[in-house]
């Protein structure tokens, strides 16, 4: 599914996020990347949204390299892979269906289609009573259930959350958790990216541990020890 | 497509609407720059209605020699009509001249007694000529004070405004080229305030453009409804102009007539029947400052 094999990121004149990276995650896969502030984790995730470009390596998603991918091709790249970010990343002046909804426009569906699966997603992640809500309107959990809904509405193979529970107290943390898990179990590949130590310790699914941009363990039934 | 470009309008008036205090000071400045090109359009007008006024009491009289022969007088006339300046060369028989006399002073008991004791017409035949334009004036002068005609010419008069038509005209010219200077100093103006303005909103939604792109979309997909807004903000301001202008020039007329007793000309009037020039104009303008403001902005702050 995701295979990174001697991926850099050097930022200039010689900072070096990513030291080589190689990474492989099969189809349907947990996989916790981890690691503490300043480890290369988001560098990482913004290399497979093709925020940035690897200085070398090559990043393969699905069968496709998107390690030079051409810019007009970016925003299809993006369609294929759901990702939900700590701040939530919720279009404030659209409601929650208009957000969720948004994914789905942007790829030119009709109508008819939105209008029958924005609601069954809503449902997924229990917002379809707050649909016509604006995300100021709603809790840190509430957005960031939306934030789910719009990366799972055109149903990707696979989704990162970065950071998801970052801004969100614990119990919160649980809900989401637990929707993240529910996808993964449907199907999806997940990448979880945190450092949220209690979260990996419990779930007890695969770790990927980073430290100074290079991955410094990789343990199927892992716990975070950095 | 069709879905998309129906959504991406869709996507312009939602955000028109919902960004409803930036539209608004948006709209407002834009209203603000078209009333003051407005304003100039206006004076420029009634200056020239003005002057058009002026320059027509402007005239020739030439009066004819007692015992000028009709024949000699219609040549006269005829020749006089040959020339391309003028406009009208009016004869005046001695009949109609006592008739008119009579008509001007009939309130005056004393000058029709002393007219009902002529025995003879005092009066002679004349001309009245009038010239296309100011500048004409001079070959008729040279016709009139030719030698061959002076045998015919009792007299001629020259109703002489011309000093002050020259000075109205001086003014007319530096009014102009002030109110073409002025008319781009605010245009740039505009188009400076329309772009920051625009930099500013568009620096505003920079995050919402980010996610947006992180969501899927494509540059079009973002840049296509902000510029559609632009124009949305070109029809609204358009449109509270003309409804501002007209309400401004129905206040303003009695006082504007008032300044130039009862010779100014009707606003309403020119604005009503010079409407698509003097709108038309000013929306193309306003339309294409304010698209292409935005698609610099973008371009630049949203790197879209």
């Amino acid at each position: 599914m995701i295979t990174l094999e001697g991926v850099k990121k050097i930022y200039p004149p010689d900072t070096t996020a990513l030291a080589g990276v190689d990474l492989h995650v099969e189809p349907g896969e947990f996989v916790f990347l981890v690691g503490m502030s300043g480890a290369g984790k988001s560098t990482l995730v913004k290399l497979m949204t093709a925020e940035e470009r690897p200085t070398s390596g090559t990043i393969n998603i699905g069968g496709w390299d998107i390690t030079r991918i051409r810019r007009r091709d970016i925003p299809l790249l993006r369609r294929q892979i759901g990702v939900v970010y700590q701040d939530f990343k919720l279009l404030e002046q659209k409601t929650v269906q208009e957000n969720v909804a948004f994914a789905l426009e942007v790829c030119g569906e009709p109508s008819k289609t939105i209008a029958s699966v924005v609601p069954q997603v809503l449902k997924i992640v229990g917002l379809e009573e707050k649909s016509h809500r604006y995300p100021r309107q709603l809790s840190g959990g509430e957005q960031q259930r939306v934030a789910i809904a719009r990366a799972l509405i055109h149903r990707p193979k696979f989704l990162i959350a970065d950071e998801p529970t970052g801004d969100l107290d614990s119990l919160t943390a649980k809900t989401i958790i637990d929707v993240l898990v529910r996808i993964n179990e449907l199907g999806t590949t997940l990448m979880f990216v945190t450092h949220n130590r209690e979260v990996v310790n419990v779930l007890k699914k695969r770790v990927i541990s980073m430290q100074h941009g290079q991955i410094i363990s990789d343990k199927a039934h892992g716990k975070y020890f950095i | 497509m069709f879905i998309s470009s129906a959504r991406i309008i869709k996507f312009s008036f939602q955000n028109f609407w919902r960004n409803l205090w930036l539209s608004t000071v948006t709209v407002s400045i834009l209203t603000l720059a078209l009333l003051s090109v407005n304003f100039f359009v206006g004076l420029h007008a009634l200056l020239e209605q003005s002057i058009q006024s002026l320059e027509q009491r402007v005239n020739v009289t030439v009066y004819f020699q007692e015992t000028a022969q009709d024949a000699e007088i219609q040549k006269f006339v005829a020749d006089l009509g040959g020339i391309r300046e003028v406009l009208s060369a009016d004869l005046i028989s001695k009949d109609d001249a006592l008739n008119r006399l009579k008509e001007r002073y009939q309130s005056d008991s004393n000058i029709q007694e002393s007219l009902k004791e002529l025995e003879e017409n005092p009066l002679t035949a004349s001309v009245i000529v009038r010239a296309k334009t100011i500048e004409g004036y001079t070959p008729i002068l040279s016709f009139i004070d030719d030698q061959r005609y002076q045998p015919l010419i009792e007299n001629r008069t020259f109703q002489d405004r011309t000093r002050l038509i020259s000075r109205i005209q001086e003014i007319k010219a530096q009014v102009r080229t002030a109110g073409m200077g002025v008319t781009i100093f605010l245009a740039i103006i505009a188009a400076l305030i329309v772009m920051n303005t625009i930099r500013i909103t568009i620096y505003t939604r920079r995050r919402e453009v980010g996610i947006m792109k992180l969501v899927g979309a494509t540059n079009w997909f973002v840049r296509a409804p902000l510029i559609i807004e632009a124009l949305l903000y070109s029809v609204v301001a358009m449109g509270i102009t003309i409804l501002l202008v007209f309400p401004i020039l129905s206040a303003l007329q009695p006082i504007v007539f008032r300044l130039f007793d009862g010779n100014a000309l009707d606003m309403l009037g020119y604005f009503s029947e010079n409407f698509i020039p003097i709108f038309g104009y000013q929306f193309a303008a306003v339309v294409i400052l304010n698209v292409l403001s935005s698609t610099v902005a973008i371009g630049r702050y949203l790197k879209v």
